[in-house]
């Protein structure tokens, strides 16, 4: 993308309006990331903004032999994590609020005017319960189709701890769908029972 | 074929990485082991999962609020670099009568040698008033590093003025009694 390349360099010369281009074109990428890593809309905009300003005073150390999505989504990846560790740190009680946020119907999703609610709903519910380091392999690889070799640089490890974060997160997801499988069976049939009776 | 490889395969699998003839043997596994083909089907049905999950956006434009903020942050910056500019320069100058003060009270009344250790002190301070300065600089470009700043700067300031009580005005006048 010839565009794409004079946008960085003028960003790189300090071409605000440059910048802005560059923002518009990777902001929805970014902000999916962001909502994806941080289940809360909120704090994926606020990180999406924190995103672009450390891209900008990092911009010198761009290299335009990369994709420059890769560049920032590898960027966004790393500011979240940091949060989540911040957030790890906070008390007790405020985690419990996290996790109630995670239930569907305090205030609409991102996601929500779409048809098959349940299904992300569970999506968001199944990122939720991974450890940060997990899940920002799941979502570099289904949402952005990232190889195991572009998400080793993006995240700065080799290839085989990827590979084995991805394996144990796939594990780990199927654990947790049997597990929501078998109490949804089990409430299927308790539910059942009074009818039957 | 133990469990744990067949598992690690799974994964690969999904991704497209097993050749023909390991997925052949990962299979083969699979139709003897009902605990693997059991996660196998569900690692399948996350899978599937995530492939449906859609792509969200931004509820509005970003880029005024981008903006906004780096202005803000500038704005702050600037702020920051004059008046500590203004602080170590005030610093300076009060390091500076000190030294010529101090210095001279010394020379004419300890040996050489003496005098030429606090002069040796002085000339160190005085390069680590140059490092703290240059570190100063160099995290006024680094976002988010106001805070680390402002304490180390204050940290080096006290630290400074402390020694140079000590070795100028304790030290030196107990010694001349
Ligand atoms: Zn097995």
């Amino acid at each position: 993308m010839v565009e794409e390349e004079r946008w960085v360099s003028l960003a790189q010369k300090g071409d605000k309006e440059a910048f802005c281009q560059l923002i518009r074109a990777y902001q929805a990428p970014v902000y999916n990331l962001a909502y994806r890593m941080l289940g809360d809309p909120d704090e994926a905009e606020d990180a999406t903004q924190e995103t672009f300003l450390r891209a900008f005073s990092r911009l010198h150390t761009y290299d335009p032999g990369y994709k420059f999505s890769s560049w920032i989504l590898s960027i966004a990846s790393h500011y979240c994590l940091d949060q989540l560790r911040k957030r790890k740190g906070r008390f007790v009680s405020l985690e419990g609020i996290k996790s109630w946020r995670w239930m569907p119907d305090r205030r609409p999703q991102p996601e929500e005017r779409f048809l098959q609610h349940e299904e992300q709903v569970a999506v968001r519910r199944i990122l939720s319960k991974l450890p940060p380091q997990y899940r920002v392999v799941v979502i570099l690889r289904y949402w952005y189709g990232y190889s195991y070799e572009e998400m080793a640089r993006m995240l700065e490890t080799s290839q085989s701890a990827i590979k084995s974060r991805l394996h144990r997160a796939r594990k780990m997801m199927a654990k947790l769908l049997q597990v929501s499988e078998e109490t949804q069976v089990s409430k299927e049939s308790r539910d059942a029972l009074p009818a039957s009776l | 074929m133990r469990c744990q490889q067949a598992s690690e395969w799974m994964s690969l699998q999904l991704d497209g990485l097993l050749t023909q003839a390991q997925w052949e043997e990962l299979e083969e596994h699979l139709q003897s082991c009902p605990h693997c083909a059991k996660e196998w089907g569900m690692m399948l049905a996350a899978d599937q999962l995530l492939q449906g999950a859609e792509r969200v956006s931004p509820p509005r434009d970003l880029v005024p609020l981008v903006m906004a903020r780096m202005e803000a942050r500038a704005r702050r910056q600037r702020l920051l670099f004059w008046g500590l500019g203004f602080a170590l320069g005030a610093l300076l100058f009060v390091w500076g009568v000190v030294f010529w003060d101090g210095a001279w009270r010394v020379w004419s009344v300890l040996s050489a040698w003496d005098a030429f250790r606090v002069l040796d002190c002085l000339f160190r301070t005085g390069v680590l008033v140059v490092q703290v300065f240059v570190l100063w600089l160099r995290v006024l470009f680094e976002s988010g590093g106001g805070l680390v700043l402002i304490s180390w700067s204050c940290l080096a300031a006290f630290l400074m003025i402390l020694w140079l009580y000590i070795v100028l005005f304790r030290g030196y006048r107990g010694r001349r009694v």
